[in-house]
């Protein structure tokens, strides 16, 4: 962690689902306390259009409806949590062309700090790596 | 008492690498949580090498992932 996971109508250009993705990094180690470029993961998950619902209902043709998961251990600011969704909105609208107000974004911060590890070994988030 | 693990990588490993990793996982699961066989389910999901970044650097730029 720290893991944002994006979930995007497919058709998207790849040169600009690229860049959301640079940015993205880049915003994270930048915002994120105790974050550096080498710990953020970015991915993507296409979903055929004729797969997203709203309300029971698919989806407009023309709404990419990017939802936002993004898994981040404990030892960040709610500021800067709140920060980073708003500079991820940012990113889509201006690389997609996504309406920021269509982004949804959930931020999974509970997940307990001893289950998770890095190559087996447990992970201490303690230490500061800025 | 039914476990659900869900692996996420992108794509580029072979068959039989994803295969024995599914069955090692599945294998140290049932072991250490001391489970039924009919209660470990193991999911690997694929990214395209476009759509897994890490510090920065997109899978398609990693050599690990350059296989198949």
């Amino acid at each position: 962690m720290p893991f944002v996971t994006l979930y995007l109508r497919s058709g998207c250009d790849d040169s600009a689902v690229e860049t959301c993705m640079r940015e993205i990094s880049q915003a994270g180690a930048e915002i994120m306390e105790n974050t550096l470029l080498r710990m953020v993961r970015v991915s993507v998950y296409d979903i055929p259009g004729n797969r997203i619902y709203e309300g029971g209902k698919l989806v407009g043709e023309d709404d990419l409806a990017p939802t936002v998961v993004f898994d981040i251990g404990p030892g960040r600011s709610d500021e800067a949590k709140t920060r980073f969704m708003d500079r991820i909105a940012d990113i889509l609208h201006e690389n997609l062309g996504v309406d920021k107000r269509r982004v949804r974004a959930y931020v999974r911060d509970n997940t307990r700090p001893e289950n998770f590890c890095i190559d087996g070994k447990q992970k201490d988030f303690s230490k500061k790596v800025k | 008492m039914p476990i659900m693990c869900t692996i996420q990588m992108p794509e580029g490993r072979t068959r039989q690498e994803i295969q024995k990793v599914m069955a090692d996982v599945s294998e140290a699961l049932m072991r250490d949580l001391q489970t039924g066989e009919r209660e470990v389910r193991v999911s690997v999901v694929e990214l395209p090498r476009v759509r897994f970044m890490a510090g920065g650097v997109l899978a398609r730029d990693m050599p690990a992932f350059q296989k198949e």
